[in-house]
């Protein structure tokens, strides 16, 4: 995309008035979607979006410009608006580029290389699986989605490193009706590889799925509310480890004191049950990445193990604040956004239960099977999540189905109440946003139990609206 | 951002169009957006970041024997706009054909004044200063908040361009300012979050006092919060709250939603669907409005709307698409698009819940005891079929028409439908935050809701 000699010219027009630190982030982002509802292709939409980041940082300091002009004189007129706005640091020295190569993505088959007719095939397919599951579908809505990012990083530290980043997605919904009742069903398969996804049929299972949740919630009673037990479903239910704490993990908000773990390095802040990592080198995983968006090499970060505090997530900033190296956390958007700790894969270590042990263990409370995204305060650590699917548990057997459930709690108080813990770990892809940035990433856990949580239900005390 | 670059997309717009016609197109319209922004974020009394930037792109429609192809690209080298031509006779290919597609007969006419004057007035280093100001105000307002997770300034002039082949070639800019705040008050081991806004179309126009302000009360209003036992009882949401959850309402009033049978309000017009008090107006002419603009995402002038009148459903928001669907309707002027890489889909402007004439401390007393809402999380998950929601609230209790004990870990059921019509008062007090479009509301009294907490 951009020359070795521009890159280096850009990088010492960067820090020609001073600066610690400099960097170039070119990005070439190839993405196509197609979206059927009504069994009609309703939109189809391709694109290409290009440019470039640079940035010049002074001890915490960070001055960003960027541009959609992939040339020269782009580039080096991004630099000058980034030097401009720098403030003070030393003198940059010339800078030797080289390249640190990593391995590349297995991609089997290129998405962009897949026949349109192809990808509709397969949303035809899902939507036909979703009406054969359930007679009470009414509508299907069902989305193929594929991105082919390429990533330059050259930074003044010397590095050169490239990516390419291949992913491919889909989304499904169902929405099922009977009599006045209408209730919808969801589901989003995702990995980062190429169109070789879809040899399985994972899209027409996710539409059955999404049928079978739609239908079932259609026969589903208001949920209780109250303070229970509550089991959480494996994959997606990490998304409330994710939420919870995971963010609370990322080396910005503790260097600010804005999280609850703050200052509990090597303390215990959950249950020992708990073991959570951050892992952005498992092949395939919709959060993985071989390098991060600094050109780091991602690793596996054990956050928490048996319940203390072990670790937390690194960029380049954070981690030359706390003099020690990145964690290969250093994530952005695009090439519009300055980078930022994020998560890769994060998850909860498979434990030595059975979800069996778990269900008849509990006499009464929640499963929350399924959990819907969630939203937290950092700084509390206070979370409030959708349950999807959700059951009764009484007398330690699943009992009915009810709808309308959102749990609530505290983080760190949430973790220390885990009892039980499976032993069917799983990942499930998702969009995690951070001050306006999108990334994607996976969640996972097996199934947990946590002993006390409160549970919002449409149904209080005897009343029912 | 002079005319220059105007020129140049006028160039490039005139080339695609030309190129798509000679792919096949019968019609086909390019809509340029070119934003120049600067964003200063400040922690601790320093500059964390300042990011200054200019961006465009074009987003490209064309359509034939009716089918709609749609590509964009940020790459205007004469071989982007070449590939943007080809991936969008390409979309357009695999599309199914709609009787309905096509560009609207409406064509942009007249102009809003959404530029300040004086919106370059300020040097960028006035600017990094005033991010710097906010947190200081932030953090020397109240004794128990000391210090911010961020403050921000931002300003941004937006350049809209549109051209078709039949003709039309428009432009308008906007300019926006805004300043946001998040802060942290402590006590002990207690640590609680506070946030505000303020906004304008320039710098001058932001109140930088009252948001740092109102954003350490909100924060140390919080220390000490607690869970109430579970009942059902009155609850006022606090304007931005209240702007929150009408802006859910907003998937509900798109003619799209109703016509695929996804809206709460399908077959409702001319239905009380609301307490008489509410009416819902969106307004995309509004001057103090950030979502105001004269023509909307296709060309369509922009209008005032009344969705509710006096609690009766009166209207829909349309696009074109929508209204030639619908066949009698007219386009409302409420094509949206998130930016150019997306088609013109349908969202509101600025969605407004008309005041009353109660002050809030009028409704405080005229509810008794109950709850104060200040606070809602989890607006995602209100169901936009069913408008079933079940919300995480913060906020005070409420007695004797008295501000209590703050509290916490708590929420709040229900339905939009059950909710809008139980509304009992609202307030005189409006606010606006953003949401779908840009979403203002009074302090809002419901008569009871079911609460959940210990």
């Amino acid at each position: 995309m951009i020359d070795d000699a521009v890159l280096r010219t850009t990088l010492d027009r960067a820090l020609r008035r001073g600066g610690d630190f400099a960097d170039v982030f070119v990005e070439q982002r190839r993405s196509t979607s197609i979206a059927m509802e009504d069994s009609r292709i309703e939109r189809v939409q391709a694109g290409t979006e290009q440019g470039a980041g640079i940035r010049v940082v002074c001890g915490l300091s960070t001055a960003f410009a960027y541009t959609d002009e992939l040339t020269e004189a782009g580039l080096l007129r991004a630099a000058e608006t980034a030097a401009a706005a720098a403030r003070g640091g030393a003198d940059g020295a010339s800078i030797d580029l080289r390249e640190r190569r990593v391995g590349e993505q297995v991609v089997a088959i290129p998405p962009d290389g897949v026949d349109m007719g192809r990808k509709v095939e397969l949303l035809r397919a899902a939507d036909a699986a979703a009406r054969e599951e359930s007679a009470a579908v009414r509508q299907v809505t069902a989305t193929y989605a594929e991105g082919i990012q390429s990533i330059i990083v050259a930074n003044s530290d010397g590095t050169l490193a490239r990516d390419r980043r291949t992913r491919v997605r889909a989304f499904v919904q169902a929405v099922a009706a009977r009599g006045g009742e209408v209730q919808s069903g969801y589901e989003a398969p995702g990995r980062a590889t190429g169109f070789e996804l879809f040899d399985q049929p994972v899209l027409t299972d996710a539409a059955r799925e999404a049928a079978r949740r739609a239908t079932l919630l259609l026969d589903a009673e208001p949920a209780p509310s109250g303070t229970m037990t509550v089991v959480i479903g494996n994959d997606f239910g990490g998304v409330l480890f994710h939420e919870a704490s995971g963010h609370g993990l990322e080396a910005d908000h503790i260097a600010k004191r804005a999280s609850v773990f703050a200052g509990q390095m090597g303390q215990l802040v959950a249950s020992p049950l708990v073991t959570a990592v951050d892992d952005g080198t498992l092949e395939g995983a919709w959060g993985t990445l071989r390098i991060d968006d600094e050109g780091i090499p991602t690793q596996r970060n054990v956050l928490i193990e048996e319940g203390v505090l072990t670790g937390y997530m690194f960029d380049r900033l954070r981690a030359r604040q706390d003099g020690r190296p990145s964690t290969g956390n250093g994530r952005r958007q695009s090439y519009q956004h300055i980078p930022m700790p994020r998560m890769t894969n994060t998850y909860i270590l498979p434990g030595e239960s059975t979800v069996e042990d778990l269900i008849a263990s509990t006499p009464h409370g929640l499963y929350a099977k399924r959990l819907g995204s969630g939203q937290v305060n950092t700084v509390t650590g206070d979370f409030v999540f959708a349950v999807t699917e959700g059951y009764l548990i009484e007398n330690g057997r699943i009992t009915r189905p009810v709808r309308g459930a959102t749990i609530i709690g505290n983080g760190p108080a949430a973790l220390r109440k885990v009892d039980m813990v499976a032993d069917d770990c799983g990942l499930a892809p998702g969009t995690c946003g951070k001050e306006g940035q999108a990334v994607p990433v996976s969640v996972g856990q097996p199934h947990l139990r946590i002993s006390e949580l409160t549970v919002g239900g449409t149904r209080v005390a005897g009343v029912q609206l | 951002m002079s005319g220059a670059p105007g020129l140049r997309f006028a160039e490039a717009a005139g080339r695609i169009l030309d190129g798509a016609v000679s792919g096949g197109a019968g019609d086909a319209e390019a809509y340029v957006h070119h934003g120049a922004e600067l964003t200063v974020k400040a922690f601790g009394g320093e500059v964390e970041s300042l990011t200054s930037a200019e961006s465009r792109g074009i987003g490209l429609r064309v359509f034939a024997d009716s089918r709609m192809g749609f590509a964009y690209t940020s790459d205007l080298s004469e071989e982007g706009l070449r590939r943007l031509v080809d991936t969008a006779l390409a979309a357009c290919r695999v599309n199914e054909p709609d009787e309905h597609a096509g560009l609207p007969d409406a064509v942009p006419n007249g102009d809003l004044d959404l530029v300040a004057a004086d919106f370059d007035a300020l040097s960028v280093e006035e600017r990094v200063a005033m991010a710097l100001e906010l947190e200081r105000l932030a953090t020397t307002a109240v004794p128990e908040v000391r210090r911010a997770s961020g403050a921000v300034y931002a300003d941004e002039r937006g350049r809209n361009e549109l051209y078709t082949t039949r003709g039309v070639a428009a432009a308008f800019e906007a300019t926006v300012a805004y300043g946001y705040v998040e802060t942290i008050a402590e006590r002990g081991e207690e640590m609680q979050a506070g946030m505000s806004f303020t906004y304008g179309r320039s710098a001058s126009a932001l109140d930088l006092a009252a948001c740092g302000r109102e954003a350490a009360e909100r924060a140390a209003g919080l220390l000490g919060a607690d869970r109430l036992p579970s009942r059902t009882v009155p609850v006022i949401f606090e304007p931005w709250a209240a702007a929150s959850l009408v802006g859910t309402l907003a998937s509900s009033i798109s003619a799209e939603a109703v016509q695929k049978g996804r809206s709460l309000l399908a077959g409702r017009i001319g239905e009380a669907v609301a307490a008489s008090c509410v009416t819902l107006v969106d307004d995309g002419r509004l001057r103090e409005g950030l979502a105001s603009r004269p023509w909307d995402a296709e060309g369509v002038p922009t209008q005032r709307t009344e969705v509710i009148g006096d609690g009766v459903l009166r209207s829909y928001l349309h696009n074109s698409y929508t209204a030639r669907r619908d066949g009698t309707a007219r386009s409302t002027g409420n094509a949206a698009r998130g930016s150019y890489r997306s088609t013109p889909e349908l969202g509101p402007t600025n969605l407004v819940l008309l005041p009353g004439t109660a002050g809030p401390e009028e409704l405080m007393a005229r509810m008794g005891d109950g709850i104060l809402v200040t606070d809602v999380h989890g607006l995602h998950t209100v169901n936009p079929v069913t408008g079933e929601f079940s919300l995480g609230i913060g906020g005070f209790a409420v007695e004797g028409g008295v501000r209590g004990a703050p509290i916490r870990e708590m929420t709040v059921a229900g339905t939009l439908l059950d909710l809008l019509g139980a509304v009992e008062a609202v307030g005189s007090d409006l606010r606006f935050t953003f949401g779908p479009g840009f979403v203002g509301a009074p302090s809002v009294l419901v008569r009871s809701l079911p609460v959940s907490g210990a």
